[in-house]
């Protein structure tokens, strides 16, 4: 699991856009004024930790009720023979 | 030089059947050109002592539908002004009827949600009408079209459904948004949402957050007046100024954007999305609004839980 980051420059802002995404699709926006910021990546740092914990308790709390879902099967076999054999 | 006629030679036709074959094609299809010119088909269409005691269905009328600004421009090409694509089917045209004593020809459209027409395809009717030029206001529908012709209003010629040469057959046309320099200035427009805009102190400047009814990180939803439904994103707005008002708004293309009160001119295009309006905080962390339609400012704030939100 981890956040996906997407950057853009907003020019005409000063700014710069920031789309970051968990592995569940949910999405959160940063518009970070480029001049009067003095920490921006401290700030994006900031929001990927807040995103990754909730993505873990997310996860964890969908895993026990029995939810599907990619982002948390990701490392399964999906239930293939073969693979379970070479893994185990 | 030997006589010929449309460069078939008369001497060789007499030798040669195929020769006499090509050469009496050649003869039929000037006299269907002069014809043509004459308007004859057998005598005279017009001529009265003539008159058939019912017309014939009309050959058919060529048209165009285009979608533009919530209207169908329809377009119809009446038989005697179609231009054959080749000059082979500009010469075949000679041998049928292309109206060509230009009698009145009244047209029948229809329009539907389906190729079928069916009663599922919520069908209307449109004529009859001898108009060639159609508009028809219907904004944000696609819709199939189809036209039929008749001299009488009795013998109709067969229905033919618009046709795109891109889709290479049946199209359904859309016929766009109502453009919003078409509607009045200042039209009433209800929405809301259930966002909330506020701020903390980042240290040096204010940060805004806008997060939907779980908390900071949530998305929101802007509910439109009818019943739509459109899901944005949390968001975080840094650099801030400290005890200020801000306006602020949405868009896909790009993202949270913030407003003072002296910056609006020109600057709110259509796809924008209002979030609300809110003060930030004070250096240290004290004071401020929070706007948005979970906002707790009042006024024109928010006016509180699911309230409509006026700039």
């Amino acid at each position: 699991m981890s956040i996906r980051k997407e950057v853009q420059f907003i020019a005409h802002e000063h700014a710069e856009r920031v789309i970051l995404t968990d592995s569940f699709g949910k999405q959160h926006e940063l518009k970070i004024d480029l001049l009067t910021t003095t920490d921006p990546d401290g700030v994006i740092a900031q929001e990927v930790q807040r995103m990754e914990e909730a993505e873990a308790r997310i996860s964890e709390i969908a895993r026990r009720r029995g939810h599907a879902h990619p982002a948390i099967q990701e490392n399964d076999s999906g239930g293939c023979k073969d693979c379970d054999e070479e893994s185990g | 030089m030997p006589p010929s006629i449309g460069g078939h030679s008369i001497d060789a036709a007499v030798r040669n059947p195929d020769d006499m074959r090509r050469l009496l094609n050649g003869i039929a299809g000037r006299l269907a050109i002069y014809d043509d010119q004459l308007g004859l088909i057998d005598g005279f269409l017009d001529d009265p002592s003539g008159a058939p005691a019912s017309k014939p269905a009309p050959p058919v009328a060529g048209f165009t539908v285009t979608g533009i600004d919530g209207k169908f421009e329809i377009q119809i090409t009446l038989p005697q002004d179609a231009q054959p694509p080749t000059v082979t089917l500009y010469r075949r045209s000679f041998l049928f009827d292309r109206n060509r004593a230009r009698a009145d020809i009244v047209h029948q459209m229809q329009s539907a949600t389906n190729m079928l027409f069916d009663a599922s395809g919520n069908v209307t009717t449109y004529g009859p009408t001898p108009e060639t030029s159609l508009s028809i206001t219907n904004p944000n529908v696609t819709l199939f079209w189809r036209l039929r012709s008749s001299y009488d209003q009795l013998n109709w010629n067969d229905w033919q459904i618009f046709s795109s040469g891109s889709a290479c057959g049946p199209i359904g046309v859309s016929s766009g948004f109502l453009r919003s320099t078409s509607a009045a200035p200042n039209m009433a427009l209800n929405s809301s949402n259930n966002a909330t805009v506020d701020s903390v102190d980042a240290g040096s400047s204010a940060t805004i957050r806008v997060y939907g009814p779980t908390g900071v990180g949530a998305s929101w939803i802007r509910f439109d007046g009818q019943t739509g439904q459109t899901t944005i994103p949390s968001g975080t707005i840094t650099g801030r100024l400290y005890a200020t008002t801000y306006w602020v708004v949405y868009a896909a293309d790009n993202g949270y954007v913030t407003y003072t009160s002296s910056q609006f001119n020109g600057v709110l295009t259509d796809q924008v999305l209002w979030a609300g309006k809110m003060t930030t905080v004070s250096a240290g962390g004290g004071g401020g609004s929070s706007g948005g339609g979970r906002g707790t400012g009042g006024g024109s704030n928010g006016g509180g839980t699911g309230g409509l939100l006026q700039p």
